[in-house]
């Protein structure tokens, strides 16, 4: 136990030290990128004077310094500051529309898994064989297909012509189906060729022939003896998964029209809404560490190997 | 038997997802569409979310649109552009035209309960101007010295110098009346508005949708006709448009030109087209080489075919020869000086001495199709005459400040939003200030002059004068302006479109 302990501790903080990290770097980056909000705000055909003085009241006239000291310290408790275009905190709009993008994510977790988990099980029990032909082509598609195209083809499909789906919104259960497909696949293509490979190194290891020796029937050999080894290299991989979920959210919710974090960002960027892009981006980067720290620690109490050599 | 179950384990995980969706795809298939609503509700989709919902904090055209609904103006405009009353019952200025009065209607009401006093119109007014908010939209007011409620219910404004913008302001989506009590307590408009239009505020969930109700108390007996006016943010255009289709959606604010047919040969939807207030230009940054020549920018001017631009990317319109909007009654009624002639743009090159080799770039915002569209349209026509052309893409807030700001540019595709009162547009047209960098003193004094003659024929006449120097003097090809579509359903009517505001008035549409 005291093992976990350490390994959470040392993890955290490096969690700490990466947001740091990423808050800097964020910092830095969207002030690289021309282009001033002051001038979104004012419009056109606004005097030069106004946007000066809508530029004072933002504040984004201020010493650089000043301005990273201020937003660093308001992030240690928490406060992301107020949009520049709404003039309202960004913590509550990212509180309002993280539940929504965090359902699509995990919606499309579970679509990735319950495909891609038989799929490389049987894909990887008989290499060559005919479910891992499919496997191959299913997992080429899903790769190739930008899950923004997959959700425009599954709306024209099930939206558009069969009408079985609402077309835009995100109000009831229904209203997710969709994006969660679009999402999923294409991650689910990846996990396919992971599990089947993690299956296939497994099959050819001397416990399985052993397991065949003493007379297993090859479905037992899979699932009771194969399987469990197979999925530890996927823990880690899925938690990291969930992370790209969140990226890929932003444009799927964009074709779904669904209220998410993602459209909110892709607004603000194009706005040059510096406190809420910072803050998507902290928030992004904080979803990524705790999914690869959860994933170690399951690392950690699933694999006796790790536990040791701590 | 244990084994049985072991190996259906990954099929049945699979196979319970797959009937779990279509359980719930299927469940309420047939109420798509039609989803619990009001017969009485109108559900317009708008192309993006709002800033704000405060009348004062924005200069975004999406706020404007949807709280023209929920506040009203002192004054109105009507179609042909002429001023009338709303919350003022009448109005004047004094011979001098530095004190202008208004007489409040006594039977208006803001949504929280409160009577309309001139004293909300005062508060208001302090608002906007208020140097230390320092809202967008403080200087269209010009040089207010004053605003005194005189009584009750009469408001005067006193001026500095005779200022004939007013009107027009004051008429503007910024024009909005607020209630004085909840400005003095600092409520959050922007959040929650309270006004005293057709619908009150009900709730707003961001990206997603506003929703509005009637104010069973408006001041006009039989309007507004809906109960309920809901606004759903959808971003995507083809999304709109099938959910026109599909009935979920009575109103849509964007149709994609090569959609526009489809839209009209459905039974079931119609077009509503208007004259949008935007005036579509190529504009010229007449200081860079070889650009302050005005023989080269008369040879621009010659080399497109404006017609063929405003059909092929912006869906229609008429062409222009000013900067103005072609609908407006100032818009001169002069022929194009410089009609579409690529040989006289040539000879007019050759005489120049333009280098052709060298390469001119065009800056387009990228997140307006249509003027990308256009920009390619223009590179085209220009290469016709032999001058190299390239095209750059850049994002709105990068256009805003290297382009509009800064002046680095060669040529840029850009629409001017409509204002009510050309001061608006030439204020500042013409002193070397505003992108084009161009100046021309008789325009700049003609411009000055107007804004201060109150009287409505002079100012037609002095604007007159300084819109022809402007085409002649070629700043910017002026392209024209182009049809606003919303596409409605079939049985939607009473619907208006604001044209020379680029909003929507819903007081008396119904749904029949």
């Amino acid at each position: 136990m005291s093992y976990l302990v350490s390994l959470l501790l040392r993890r955290s903080a490096r969690t700490v030290v990466t947001l740091l990290l990423a808050a800097t770097a964020v910092f830095v980056m969207v002030r690289a990128v021309p282009g001033d909000a002051a001038a979104v705000v004012a419009g056109l055909d606004a005097p030069p004077e106004r946007v000066a003085e809508i530029r004072a009241r933002l504040g984004t006239d201020r010493p650089l310094y000043e301005q990273y000291v201020g937003w660093l310290g308001g992030l240690v408790v928490g406060d992301f500051g107020e949009s520049l275009v709404s003039g309202r905190s960004v913590r509550a709009e990212l509180a309002s529309r993280l539940p929504i993008t965090i359902t699509l994510a995990i919606a499309a977790f579970v679509v990735s898994l319950a495909i891609a988990l038989p799929l490389g099980v049987a894909s990887g029990a008989r290499p060559g064989g005919v479910v891992d032909r499919i496997g191959g082509v299913y997992s080429q598609l899903g790769i190739a297909i930008p899950s923004f195209w997959m959700g425009i083809l599954l709306l024209l499909a099930f939206s558009v012509r069969l009408r079985w789906f609402p077309l835009f919104g995100a109000e009831s259960v229904r209203h997710f189906v969709l994006p969660a497909l679009a999402l999923g696949i294409a991650r689910s293509a990846v996990l396919t060729r992971i599990v089947r490979g993690s299956v296939t190194a497994e099959m050819a290891r001397p416990y399985v022939a052993a397991a065949r020796a003493r007379g297993a029937g090859e479905l037992r050999v899979v699932v009771a003896h194969a399987l469990g080894n197979s999925l530890l290299p996927l823990i880690t991989v899925a938690a990291v998964q969930l992370g790209y979920l969140l990226g890929g959210a932003v444009i799927v919710e964009q074709v779904f029209s669904i209220p998410g974090v993602g459209r909110y960002v892709l607004t603000a960027i194009y706005q040059r809404d510096l406190p809420v892009v910072q803050a998507a981006a902290i928030v992004g980067a904080l979803c990524f560490s705790v999914a690869s720290l959860v994933a170690d620690v399951l690392a950690g109490i699933t694999n006796p190997k790790l536990r040791a050599s701590a | 038997m244990e084994k049985k179950a072991v190996r259906r384990v990954p099929w049945v995980c699979a196979g319970l997802t797959v009937v779990l969706m279509l359980a719930i795809g299927a469940r309420d298939a047939v109420g798509f569409g039609a989803a619990e609503r009001d017969a009485q509700e109108l559900v317009v989709a708008i192309s993006g979310n709002p800033d704000t919902l405060d009348p004062h904090a924005t200069s975004g055209t999406l706020t404007f649109q949807t709280i023209r609904s929920i506040y009203d103006t002192l004054i109105e405009v009507n179609d042909d552009g002429e001023f009338e009353p709303s919350l003022a019952r009448s109005w004047s200025v004094d011979g001098d035209g530095l004190v202008w009065e208004f007489e409040l209607r006594e039977d208006v009401t803001f949504h929280h309960g409160e009577p309309l006093r001139a004293s909300d119109v005062v508060a208001t007014l302090q608002r906007v101007m208020d140097p230390d908010a320092a809202y967008p939209k403080a200087d269209e007011f010009g040089p207010v010295d004053d605003v005194v409620a005189a009584d009750d219910y009469v408001v005067e404004f006193r001026m500095d110098e005779p200022h004939a913008p007013l009107l027009a302001a004051l008429a503007s989506g910024w024009g909005a009346v607020l209630p004085r009590d909840l400005i003095a307590e600092g409520h959050d408009f922007g959040d929650e508005p309270v006004g005293t239009g057709p619908f009150r505020f009900e709730e707003w969930v961001r990206d997603s949708r506003i929703s509005l109700r009637r104010y069973e108390e408006y001041r006009l007996e039989d309007a507004p006709r809906l109960e309920a006016l809901t606004f759903r943010i959808i971003e995507e255009p083809s999304v709109q448009l099938e959910g026109l289709f599909a009935g979920s959606l009575d109103a849509i604010d964007m149709v994609l030109p090569h959609d526009l047919d489809r839209v009209r040969e459905n039974p079931e939807t119609k077009l509503d087209e208007t004259l949008s207030s935007l005036a579509m230009v190529l504009a010229i940054n007449t200081s860079r080489e070889p650009f302050g020549d005005v023989r080269v920018r008369r040879a621009l001017d010659h080399a497109i075919d404006k017609q063929e631009v405003l059909d092929l990317a912006y869906g229609g319109g008429h062409t222009g020869v000013t900067f103005h909007n072609v609908g407006d009654r100032y818009h001169p009624d002069i022929p194009e000086p410089y009609p579409y002639d690529p040989e006289e743009a040539q000879r007019l090159l050759e005489e120049a001495g333009v280098d052709l080799q060298r390469t001119i770039t065009i800056t387009v915002p990228q997140n307006y199709e249509a003027h990308v569209q256009a920009a390619q349209l223009y590179q085209a026509m220009l290469e016709e005459v032999g001058l190299s052309v390239d095209i750059r893409l850049v994002d709105w807030s990068t256009w805003l400040s290297d382009v509009y700001g800064a002046a680095q540019y060669d040529l840029t595709v850009i629409g001017h939003t409509g204002k009510l009162d050309p001061d608006a547009r030439l204020a500042g047209y013409a002193d070397g200030s505003f992108y084009t960098r161009w100046e021309n003193q008789e325009v700049t004094r003609l411009t000055r002059q107007a804004r201060r003659t109150v009287d409505e024929s002079e100012r037609m006449e002095l604007y007159e004068r300084a819109f022809r120097i402007i085409a002649e003097e070629v700043p910017q090809v002026f392209t024209g302006t182009n049809y606003r579509y919303i596409g409605l359903r079939e049985n939607v009517e009473g619907f208006r479109m604001d044209g020379v505001l680029d909003t929507y008035d819903f007081r008396h549409t119904r749904i029949e």
